[in-house]
């Protein structure tokens, strides 16, 4: 693979949180590799004990402006979004 | 964010025409519905189709519905309609494909079809859904039950939508097959095209609405089931119904 997906920082993230369910978004580019990321979450639970549950983000991943609606539902304690920095939103168009 | 419902109920005079009361007189008891647009009419239907000789008519309040005589597109499972006896055929009064069909596909866990009979007062028209009509979608819902069975590594499409979302449920796919692996998926449509950007899933769980799994299928590759019948996939392809007959 031709980008690093930083799974260490983000499994420390995980652990030093206490994080449970996660959703996880990636853009077009990057979400074949989904499994790849889930299957190192899950390695994780088994040798270590905790108890992750990861979701995928089934939607669009256009960049930061494109955070899912609605996650709350799933009781998430973690929205994880993979190419993307910060947006810095400004008020209307131009 | 508070919600408001608006009916749009059909406000012109609506009276069956004499091609669909010619047919609806070949079933002895006739179950009639309509989607909400029509309900309000319902019960002066039901006296005209009462007028018409050795024609029981019955109805029922399916149980996401909020009246007597309503359907809905979910309505695809036949204890839906929590019928007392059996029925002969359906009525349906209305246009558009999408509640009718309905009622043709909750039958294909039962023994024998029963004609879906549109009337469409906008045409002035009568149409019939056959067992032919929803004969592929059987078929290819059958086929990708059998293919589940086998399926090692299953995409389970959750839905954000909140009338639709059955997270919780679906969670309990990972105790019933152990031996499958589950990758777990949010969205707010499931979008069949979209599947192909995850390759590493063949077969997919639909935890949405029903129809995604049975009727959108028939217009794609992937093959899918609805959460309830990955349950259930041993009991229905034992049962002898028309899915398994067809």
């Amino acid at each position: 693979m031709n980008y690093d997906l930083e799974l260490e920082k983000l499994k420390s993230y995980l652990k030093e949180h206490n994080c449970k369910t996660i959703v996880l978004q990636f853009p077009d580019g990057l979400k074949v590799f989904a499994d790849k990321v889930i299957d190192e979450l899950d390695k994780m639970n088994q040798e270590e004990g905790t108890d992750v549950m990861p979701i995928i983000w089934f939607g669009t991943c256009f960049g930061a402006c494109d955070i899912p609606l609605g996650l709350n539902q799933f009781k998430t304690d973690l929205f994880v979004q993979w190419g993307h920095n910060v947006f810095n939103r400004v008020e209307g168009w131009k | 964010m508070k919600s408001l419902l608006i009916d749009a109920r059909y406000n012109k005079p609506l009276k069956i025409n004499q091609d669909t009361l010619d047919e609806i007189k070949k079933h002895k008891r006739v179950a009639l519905y309509a989607a909400v647009q029509f309900i309000h009419l319902l019960p002066d239907i039901k006296k005209q189709l009462e007028t018409v000789e050795g024609v029981e008519v019955v109805t029922s309040k399916p149980d996401r519905t909020d009246a007597n005589y309503q359907i809905l597109g979910c309505d695809c499972y036949w204890q839906n309609y929590q019928f007392a006896d059996d029925i002969d055929a359906f009525v349906y009064i209305g246009d558009g494909f999408f509640h009718p069909l309905a009622m043709a596909l909750a039958q294909r866990d039962t023994a024998k079809y029963r004609p879906v009979i549109i009337y469409d007062p906008k045409d002035d028209k009568k149409i019939l859904i056959d067992l032919e009509r929803i004969a592929p979608i059987l078929r290819r819902y059958r086929s990708s039950l059998m293919k589940f069975k086998n399926a090692d590594i299953v995409g389970v499409f959750v839905t954000t939508k909140p009338g639709q979302q059955q997270y919780k449920m679906s969670l309990k796919l990972k105790e019933k097959f152990p031996d499958k692996k589950f990758y777990y998926f949010a969205g707010d449509n499931f979008d069949y095209a979209k599947t192909e950007e995850f390759p590493f899933c063949k077969f997919w769980i639909n935890t949405a609405c029903p129809r995604i799994g049975l009727d959108d299928q028939v217009n794609y590759k992937v093959d899918t089931i609805n959460l309830m019948d990955a349950f259930d996939v041993d009991k229905i392809l034992s049962k002898d119904c028309l899915l398994t007959r067809i």
